[in-house]
């Protein structure tokens, strides 16, 4: 029953349609939440969903094994999320000022931090918390949002969402990093007054 | 009320200074709150030398704002994670399944 996306890949091409939506069985879910936070919008994520997929039937004769079936479906799959993105109107601008929401730090001089509550499980039982953090993700530059969704939600490696961007390790750890400060920047106004 | 934790702080941030300034002279280098900031991700991540993990826990220990600064970015990092296990609504699913048939079996 459980076999290897290898093998799925090429029984697909061999002409096994079961194969293929044992596939997409497999992957739908992980999709699907990737278009959720790059997209936000449900209806969109759906489209998204379904284009992703088709390009994979489609293009899986030009899939040369290179790199992982995951790594390459999660290429055309963010693809497709940018290309929708870039014809948005309503899309924060590329240039979003990250710096707002970087710490200050002045020679001899600290800004005002404070730590957030505890216990991380209990803060996303307050389903507002869980709307902020969208909220936040949302606004970030879609470049920026798809390598945190790629490494720190998905789990892809430097590599892997290196590959899966076309852009190298040294861009994804850069964007990696100003995306992860900007999004606790983002959420320190409301975390750290918030009693859970 | 407000003011009663300044001096203190002062204080710490001159022993802070006179302790690098001594480190500076014996010819180490002494990271600053900028430098730590800018490695903070891959500290995170494990990917930066054993030396400089030395050196950014030892600024930590003196100083807590970077200490906090490190903790609330692992949360932000940790929360994401747990907040990400929407499931995928099954009409969705069907619609999907549906959708795929048509266009690649075109029945």
């Amino acid at each position: 029953m459980d076999f290897s996306d290898q093998d799925l890949v090429a029984r697909i091409r061999g002409g096994d349609y079961q194969a293929f939506e044992a596939l997409v069985n497999r992957y739908e879910g992980k999709v699907y939440r990737l278009g959720r936070r790059m997209l936000r919008n449900q209806e969109d994520a759906e489209d998204a969903l379904q284009e992703t997929f088709l390009q994979v039937y489609r293009g899986l004769n030009g899939f040369e094994g290179r790199s992982t079936f995951s790594t390459w479906l999660f290429r055309l799959a963010t693809n497709v999320c940018l290309m929708k993105i870039r014809h948005r109107e309503t899309e924060p601008a590329n240039l979003l000022p990250l710096e707002e929401y970087l710490p200050r730090h002045e020679e001899g001089e600290h800004p005002q931090i404070r730590d957030w509550p505890d216990k991380p499980e209990e803060m996303l039982l307050n389903k507002e918390s869980r709307e902020k953090m969208l909220e936040a993700l949302g606004k970030l530059p879609a470049e920026y949002r798809a390598v945190f969704i790629l490494r720190d939600i998905e789990g892809f490696s430097n590599a892997e969402a290196g590959e899966a961007l076309g852009i190298s390790v040294a861009a994804v750890k850069s964007r990696l990093h100003r995306a992860r400060l900007t999004l606790r920047g983002m959420l320190s106004s409301y975390f750290q007054r918030k009693e859970f | 009320m407000k003011e009663r934790g300044k001096p203190r702080a002062e204080l710490q941030h001159a022993s802070k200074k006179v302790f690098d300034t001594i480190l500076i002279l014996k010819g180490r280098e002494v990271m600053k709150c900028k430098d730590i900031l800018e490695k903070l991700s891959e500290y995170l991540d494990g990917e930066l030398d054993p030396k400089l993990c030395q050196d950014i826990e030892r600024h930590m220990e003196d100083c807590h704002p970077c200490l906090v600064f490190v903790n609330t970015l692992k949360k932000t990092i940790t929360l994401y994670k747990f907040a990400s296990s929407e499931p995928l609504p099954k009409e969705v699913h069907l619609r999907l399944h549906d959708y795929l048939k048509k266009e690649c079996k075109g029945s």
